[in-house]
This record gives structure tokens, C-alpha cells and sequence, in this order.
């Protein structure tokens, strides 16, 4: 039974990152209506730019976590301007493609800047022992990213219910056209989709870069379970997002665990297209002829 | 000519095949595939399994793969008809990477990263295909052959209406044309020509495992390949292969500095790409400007 | 014509332009200015310069440039001066092979010392015997590289001498059952079979194997079944950065080890992805070698690159000085070179006497212990 509940934990403490990075697939694909493919990537360039102001600078840690974020958001609204605005009228492939491109760049800057080998941030944890829950350890580092993703959820539901922003990121998601009539200027807002979504993601890349690990490539796969997290549970259905990011965290580690741990990324894969081809709009989506 | 260039010229036919397949998915039918390297996987690792395994002929190993390769782009084709080019694109990169996990975890049938030796060389009427002598010859054939029917099946009135689905799926379909049959048909064509290229690389290097070059960053450069030389245009796409796999080997020669070479090039690599796509997405040669 | 149609036909034509010119330039031009003056003795080198793997590259080469500095300040190799042509490969093995195919035939080097990676020696061993160049290989272990060529030679004790070692210390150890950890790569996989077979020779139980991919940061799953076994000890068959992170992941599970690993596990980022999580750790290395002539070896790259060596920049020193000895002694060709290593008996290498034996493995493999204390390892007496 034990082993079942650390698996458990183990599954949401990930679930939990796959959820902080869904939630800006999902924004932004309500606004845009295209997949951010270089999203997770700015949880990469975040945890190396804390990780540049702490062990390089010397910089105190809240100090490098609000540099981490706000270059974070930084490149978001950059990335949006440079490669996804010119493509907004083009096939939907088109952005695809040029996020792609965006993600090789970042991948390999980080590389050729700070090396390929992985890097950690100490945000203090890593000396507590773990909580330990009947017969399994919920880690320290772990709690850390679940209190947080936790925070970050209720900060994100009132942000969109109750701030004047929030509901405008609704209204363009809802409508575009029907927003720019009723003065939302929905390009503005597009641009601030993505500074909080990159903001968003960038504490998970601080979560990833202290409880697991810092490397260039840390977003390929992060992304990926993200995206699949949306497909599964509807993109266009933040909280749907969102729950089926942690499921996805747990199914993967349960079916390691008790399959085979080789294949442990396969899983998700697997999902995916299992997903496509019987449910396209996801368990929570609205039924769309064609996703 | 020395081994160096005869290796360059060979690599460079191989990637050439691949992008020619890749254009009939991508170029021919619209479907966005970064999983192209799973077909190749397929080829390499049917032709090393029956030849060193089974002692089976080349030939056999080589229809094996190919047989293999149609059924899994028949299986991709299906969901390309309800999902649009964006889930399109990573569904694909899904089945791909499913193919090369398998490829690496499945030890039992393809020994994993311990990769399968002894690939015999190909013979073409008892004369062994040798690297220097044979092989360029045989690759570059391979590559102007599969050109030339590809070519022919552009000009086809199949292949024309392949075009049409592909521009405009819902008014071909209101002239009568199913789609399924077009889409499937590019997906076979193009899965079985990358398994071929596979089981030429098979014979070629005489050892493959699965990090030879079977993951998601060869499917990507396949990918750019088609992208920068122009989807849909023959020439293009084989000048796109022939830049992106030669030049890298051909500025070693020259002797770049080494440690910032591999990212750097990486880096002009993604800035490519987007460029290409923002300011000009029909590729160096392509003809064709995407549908809006 | 419409401006736009001339406008892509300069484009097209320049393009081409270009390129034939790069290309006409490799195959023509391209030969080095022959100097008046000495000509230096030149031996090729692939090695993982970028990649995930890189700082072996970088071991080996500070290595390699320690050695070159000697052999040059006491008069190089009959009075001309050594010169190693160093090759990326970034851990691919096709970029390997193109790059053994260019220092084979554009630079004509007899030599090669060093292709980097077992996968990459592998395949690149074939096409040196073919060729009759010869490779000395100073670090990469894989039993398969045994014998596969009369042009192949390694000085690195061959991974079945190593997975014994392994399994006779964790015998010893008082283990009876044991749980494995292993990275799934050419190496890892290799050493999983000799530890296993090892270790069950002499009357043990493997009671869990758990494999993992170089890229994974989440080993908790393997370790959560590994903790569940409840074995003696663990058996840590990952690279260096896995490592580390491993341990850390462990320590947050409860899991105490023991830890018993491999010679990877001497590289630096052990320490500095696992932190405190690493102390107690136990690994084995070759012989580091002992004497004045290893001592002034350590100082030397203390002081240049402030830090101690590891195994691999050892090894490479010596693969280095055996290519010079040997060019010294036969001359400068591939026969010649061929001719002194398949002899080799006896050598004085900083990392111990280095005879080779038929199969151009070394022919007797040492290896000392070794525990993690305070951030560094330290001999285990």
C-alpha cells in the first residue's frame, strides 16, 4: 500500500509542474487559438536566470526569483511579438513551425552559455527531512511545488473571475471580434496573455530547477506532458487543463511503477495519441466537429 | 576524392531520399509530420534484424520494412482526417517517439543502445556496394529515381488531385474527391520510401543502435530540410538536404572553432526556421505560398 | 519575366553560386601551406567537445594538453613538435564515423587517440581497420570493443573486469541481495550484464533492476521500487549528473544505499548535482597509479586547471605519450604505430604498468576503492 501512496505523491508533486505549465498552453490557446510550442522553454531560460543570479551574482533568493519571473513574462511578450503575431493571419502550422524554431534558439543559448550539464537551485529545502505519510515520504522539495502550484491556482481563479485584465483575457478568449467592439483592445491583451502565462511559467521552471533539475533541454519534455495534459483534459478548458496535468502526472508515475519505469515517457506519448484518435476535444472539452 | 567527401556525398544522398519522402506527407498531402524518423527507424532496424538475425537476403529485409513502414503511416493517416494541422503535427511527434522508445527499450528485438552489428554489405549483381566505389553511385540513383516518380505522380491526374485536396479539402471533396484515399496514399509512399533510406543506412554503416540517429532531432532536420528548401518542390527539397547535411561537414574541413560550433550552428538553425516562415514560407524553391 | 520571377532567379542562381563554391573549395583547395620549417607530427582526436557529455571531452583534453606540453618542451618527437587535430562528435555517433572519415583521409593522420564513446568506437573501429589507421582508445570500457580490430587498442580495463570488481567488493561487502540502477546506454547496459552475472556467480541476488534514460530528472519511481525491495545494497550504473541527482532523490525517499558504483561516478558533477546527499558514496576506479611521475602529473593539472584529475584526463595523458613513444620508436605511420602497441609490454604510465594483450585490451585490470567524504573521494583502505 505504500508503494501505491508514494507513487501517488510522487505523481502529484509532478502533476503539479505539468499543471503550472498547462495553464499557459491553455491561455493562450484561448486568446490565439494556436499551440504556444516554445512555452515551456521560458521555464528553462526563468530557472537559468535565477540560477545566473544567485550562483553567479550572488543575489539573495527573492531577489532572483522576481528576475526569474519577470524575465520570464519578458520573453513571453517578446516570443509573442516576434514569432507568433507576424503568423496570426497564416495556417496554423505556420506559428508551429516558428516556435519551433524560437525553442531550438533558447535550447541552445542556454547551452552555449551555461553548458549542458544540469544545474540546481538551493531555495533551502533540500536539509528538511521529508513528511513522512504512512509508510511513504512526501519530500520536502515536493510539498514546496504543491503549497505553491496550490497558491498559484487560487491567484489565477480570482485573477480571472474578479479583475477587470482577468475578464478581459476571458472576452477575447470567448470572442475576439465581439471583444474589440466593446474596447478590449485584443492585441494588448494578447501580449498580456502571454506575459502571465510566462510569469506563471516561470515559477514552475524555479520548482523544477530546486526540487529536480536545471538543464537546457528541461522544457522538451516538460512541454510536451503539458500539452498532452491540455489535449487530454480540453484546451480550450483551463481547469480541465489543469486537472487532467496532475492525472497525467500520476497515471505516469503508477504505470512506471507498476509497468515498466523504462517506458515512462512513453506513456504520456501514448496518451496523446490515444486521446486524438478516439476524443480530440479532450474529457472536458465542448464537442467541435474538427479540433 | 577521398573518404571524407565519398562520406559527405553519400550521407547527403540518404538525407536527400528522406526529404523526398517527407515532401510527398508534408509538400503533397499538407500533413505536418516531426515523426518521419520512425519510418526510417523501421527500415534500418527490419533490414538489420533479417539480415543478421534471420540471414534473410537484403532485398527481403528491405520489403519487410517497407511493408511495415505503410502499415504504420496507414494507422497516422487516419487521425489526419479529424484533427487539424496544429494536433496534426504533434500527434506525429507522439508516434515517433513511441517508435524510438521502443526501439531503445524493446532489447529484446533490437538490443537497445547495444545496436545490432554485421549488417552485410549490398550487393547489386554479385558486385559488393562498397562505400568508395558502388555506394554513391547506387544512393544518388536511388535519389534521382525516386525524384523522377515522384515527379511523374505530381503531374498525375492522381497526383493532381492530391494537390487539390490539399489546397482545399472541403471544395475537392464537393467535386467528388475522398480525401482518405489521397492522404493515405502519401502517408504509405512517403513511410515506405524513409524505410528504404533506413535500410540503405543500415547496409551503409553496418551497425545501427538505437541512438543513430532515430529520435525527434532527426525528424526535425528532416522537417527543415522540406521547410527551407520548399515543400512541394522536388529540386527544393533535395538542395535543402544537401545544405543541411553537407555544409555542417563541409566547415569542418575548415576547421571552425569546436566548442561553441555544435550550438552555434544550432542556433543559425532555429533562426532559419523562423525566418523562413515569417518572411518566406515557400522555402529557397518552393513555388508554393500555403494556403491562407 | 514579372520582377518577381527575375528577383527568385538571382536568388536561386546565387544560392547555387554559393554553394558550388563551398563545395569546389573543400575538394580542391583547402591543403595546408606546407611551412619550410619543421613540420609537426599530427595525430587525430574525436572526442565529445559539445553535447550533453561534454565535460568528458573536456577531461580528456586537458589530458591530452598536459602531455603535449611535456613531449614539446623536451624536443617534441625527434625534434618536431606533436600536434593533435582535435574532432567533435557531440555524443553522435554518424558525426563520429564522418569525423574518423575526415581525419583519416583529409589529414592522413596514422593515429587517432581517442574516439569517444562506446557506441562511437564501435562503429568507428571497422572503418579505422579498413583503413589501416590505427585508434588508441583511452577511456571507453565496452567488453564488445575486445579484439574487434587489429588496428583497436584501448588502455582502459575493459568493463568485465570491471562488473567482477564490482561484484566481489559488494560480496565482500556482506551483500546477498542487491538492487540495480542502470543509465540505458551502450555502457550502462553493459555493465548491468557483467555486474549480474558477477554478482550472481558468486551466490547473490539481483532482486531489482531499474533502468533509466540519460535525460530522465525523475528517477523517484526507480527508487520508490528499489527502496521496496529492500535489498543490501545498490548497485549505481548512471553517469556522473544522474548520479547526484539520484542520491538527492534518494536521500528525499529514505532510501539509504549502500551505493556502489562505477568509475563514471569519479566525474565532479556527482558533487555538484548531489550535494551532501553523495557522502558515503562507494565506486571503484582503475589504478590511479602511484610514484613521482603520477604526483608531479597531479600538481601540474591542480595548478593549471584547479582541480584534481579524474581517471579520464589520467588515461588520456598516458594514450597520448604511448602514441608519441610509439611514433618515437617505429616512425611516423600507421604500420609502425600498429606494430609498437600490439608489444606493448610493461609501459610506465602514469596510471599504472600498461602491457596490452592480443585482443589490445590491457592485459591485467586494477582498481582501487573509493568513498565520498565531505565533497570529495578519497581512497577506501
Amino acid at each position: 500500500m505504500d508503494l501505491f501512496l508514494q507513487f501517488l505523491i510522487n505523481g502529484l508533486a509532478i502533476g503539479a509542474v505539468y499543471a503550472i505549465v498547462a495553464v499557459g498552453y491553455s491561455l493562450i490557446y484561448g486568446v490565439l487559438q494556436c499551440i504556444a510550442f516554445s512555452h515551456a522553454d521560458t521555464c528553462m531560460v526563468s530557472g537559468y536566470v535565477a540560477y545566473a543570479a544567485m550562483a553567479l551574482l550572488g543575489l539573495p533568493l527573492p531577489v532572483a526569483v522576481l528576475m526569474a519571473i519577470s524575465a520570464g513574462a519578458l520573453l513571453g511578450v517578446i516570443v509573442e511579438r516576434v514569432a507568433y503575431r507576424p503568423l496570426r493571419h497564416a495556417p496554423r502550422i505556420m506559428p508551429l513551425i516558428s516556435a519551433l524554431g524560437v525553442s531550438i534558439i533558447l535550447q541552445n543559448a542556454a547551452a552555449l552559455l551555461f553548458g549542458p550539464q544540469s544545474r540546481n537551485i538551493d531555495i533551502g529545502v533540500s536539509s528538511l527531512r521529508g513528511i513522512a505519510i504512512s509508510g511513504a515520504v512526501l519530500p520536502a522539495a515536493e510539498a514546496v511545488i504543491l503549497i505553491t502550484a496550490l497558491i498559484l491556482g487560487i491567484g489565477l481563479y480570482f485573477f480571472l473571475k474578479s479583475t477587470r485584465i482577468g475578464l478581459a483575457i476571458r472576452a477575447v478568449a470567448c470572442d475576439a471580434e465581439a471583444a474589440e467592439v466593446l474596447g478590449i483592445p485584443s492585441q494588448a491583451i494578447v501580449s498580456i496573455t502571454f506575459a502571465v502565462s510566462s510569469a506563471v511559467a516561470a515559477v514552475g521552471g524555479l520548482l523544477v530547477a530546486s526540487a529536480y533539475d536545471l538543464f537546457p533541454t528541461m522544457g522538451v519534455l516538460l512541454g510536451f506532458k503539458a500539452f498532452t495534459a491540455c489535449v487530454l483534459g480540453g484546451i480550450r478548458s483551463l481547469y480541465g487543463s489543469i486537472v487532467a496535468a496532475v492525472c497525467l502526472g500520476v497515471v505516469e508515475n503508477l504505470a512506471a511503477g507498476y509497468l515498466s519505469s523504462e517506458y515512462k515517457d512513453a506513456y504520456a506519448f501514448a496518451i496523446l495519441v490515444g486521446v486524438l484518435a478516439v476524443r480530440p476535444q479532450g474529457l472536458f472539452g465542448a464537442s467541435d466537429r474538427r479540433i | 576524392m577521398d573518404l571524407h567527401t565519398v562520406e559527405m556525398i553519400n550521407s547527403a544522398g540518404i538525407w536527400a531520399i528522406l526529404a523526398l519522402s517527407l515532401n510527398v506527407i508534408v509538400g503533397y498531402a499538407g500533413i505536418a509530420s516531426i515523426g518521419h524518423a520512425a519510418f526510417y527507424a523501421i527500415g534500418a532496424y527490419s533490414s538489420a534484424i533479417m539480415c543478421v538475425r534471420l540471414g534473410a537476403p537484403p532485398w527481403l529485409g528491405m520489403a519487410v520494412g517497407c511493408v511495415l513502414a505503410a502499415g504504420l503511416g496507414a494507422l497516422i493517416s487516419i487521425p489526419s482526417l479529424r484533427l487539424r494541422d496544429d494536433y496534426l503535427m504533434l500527434t506525429t511527434l507522439g508516434f515517433g517517439e513511441i517508435v524510438y522508445l521502443t526501439c531503445r527499450n524493446w532489447e529484446s528485438l533490437t538490443n537497445g543502445p547495444r545496436g545490432i552489428g554485421g549488417i552485410p554489405t549490398l550487393r547489386v549483381l554479385s558486385v559488393p556496394v562498397t562505400e568508395m566505389g558502388l555506394m554513391p553511385w547506387l544512393i544518388w540513383g536511388c535519389v534521382f529515381t525516386l525524384a523522377g516518380l515522384l515527379w511523374a505522380l505530381e503531374h498525375s491526374p492522381f497526383g493532381r488531385q492530391m494537390m487539390a485536396v490539399r489546397d482545399n479539402e472541403i471544395a475537392a471533396m464537393s467535386l467528388g474527391v475522398r480525401p482518405i484515399l489521397y492522404k493515405l496514399t502519401a502517408m504509405v509512399v512517403g513511410a515506405m520510401a524513409a524505410s528504404f533510406a533506413g535500410s540503405l543506412l543500415a547496409h551503409k554503416l553496418s551497425f545501427i543502435d538505437s541512438e543513430a540517429g532515430f529520435g525527434l532531432s532527426t525528424s526535425v532536420m528532416v522537417f527543415a530540410m522540406v521547410i527551407l528548401g520548399g515543400r512541394g518542390s522536388i529540386m527544393g527539397v533535395v538542395a535543402g538536404a544537401i545544405l543541411l547535411s553537407a555544409v555542417p561537414e563541409v566547415l569542418r574541413r575548415f576547421g571552425l572553432p569546436l566548442a561553441t560550433a555544435a550550438p552555434l550552428r544550432q542556433i543559425i538553425f532555429g533562426i532559419l526556421l523562423v525566418a523562413i516562415v515569417v518572411f518566406r514560407p515557400q522555402g529557397l524553391f518552393g513555388k508554393l505560398k500555403f494556403r491562407e | 519575366m514579372n520582377p518577381t520571377m527575375r528577383s527568385l532567379h538571382d536568388r536561386r542562381a546565387a544560392l547555387l553560386l554559393l554553394f558550388s563554391t563551398i563545395s569546389l573549395a573543400s575538394l580542391f583547395g583547402c591543403s595546408r601551406v606546407t611551412s619550410p620549417t619543421v613540420e609537426p607530427v599530427r595525430v587525430g582526436s574525436v572526442l565529445f567537445l559539445t553535447g550533453p557529455a561534454a565535460s568528458y571531452g573536456e577531461m580528456q583534453k586537458t589530458g591530452f594538453e598536459i602531455a603535449l606540453e611535456e613531449i614539446n618542451a623536451s624536443g617534441g618527437i625527434n625534434g618536431c613538435p606533436i600536434e593533435v587535430i582535435y574532432e567533435d562528435s557531440a555524443d553522435n555517433e554518424q558525426q563520429a564515423v564522418a569525423a574518423v572519415k575526415k581525419l583519416i583521409a583529409h589529414d592522413k593522420v596514422p593515429i587517432i587517440v581517442e574516439v569517444t564513446g562506446s557506441g562511437e568506437s564501435v562503429a568507428a573501429a571497422p572503418i579505422a581497420g579498413e583503413n589501416k589507421t590505427v585508434i588508441l582508445s583511452a577511456i571507453d570500457s565496452t567488453e564488445k570493443l575486445s579484439g574487434i580490430s587489429p588496428y583497436f587498442f584501448r588502455i582502459m580495463p575493459s568493463d568485465a573486469y570491471q562488473g567482477r570488481f564490482l561484484a566481489e567488493w559488494a560480496w565482500k561487502l556482506g551483500w546477498k541481495r542487491a538492487a540495480m540502477l542502470y543509465v540505458n546506454n551502450e555502457w550502462g547496459v553493459g555493465m548491468r550484464e557483467s555486474v549480474s552475472k558477477n554478482f550472481q556467480n558468486k551466490g547473490g541476488n539481483i532482486v531489482q533492476v531499474e533502468g533509466s534514460s540519460e535525460k530522465d530528472i525523475d528517477l523517484r519511481t526507480q527508487l520508490t521500487k528499489i527502496k521496496a525491495a529492500r535489498a543490501d545494497g545498490v548497485f549505481l550504473l548512471l553517469y556522473p549528473q544522474a548520479a547526484g541527482r539520484c542520491l538527492k532523490q534518494a536521500k528525499q525517499l529514505d532510501l539509504a544505499g549502500p551505493f556502489l558504483g562505477g568509475d563514471a561516478l569519479s566525474g565532479e558533477e556527482v558533487v555538484a548535482t548531489g550535494g551532501p546527499a553523495v557522502e558515503g558514496l562507494m565506486f571503484c576506479q582503475p589504478s590511479q597509479g602511484e610514484g613521482p611521475a603520477f604526483d608531479a602529473f597531479r600538481i601540474k593539472y591542480q595548478k593549471k586547471y584547479g582541480r584534481a584529475p579524474s581517471v579520464y584526463s589520467i588515461k588520456s595523458y598516458d594514450a597520448l605519450k604511448i602514441a608519441a613513444d610509439a611514433i618515437r620508436t617505429n616512425g611516423y605511420s600507421a604500420e609502425g604505430i600498429r606494430r609498437y602497441l600490439a608489444s606493448l609490454r610493461g609501459y610506465p604510465g602514469i596510471s599504472g604498468v600498461i602491457t596490452l594483450d592480443k585482443n589490445g585490451d590491457i592485459a591485467d585490470a586494477k582498481f582501487e576503492k573509493f568513498v565520498y567524504r565531505k565533497g570529495t573521494y578519497e581512497l577506501l583502505r
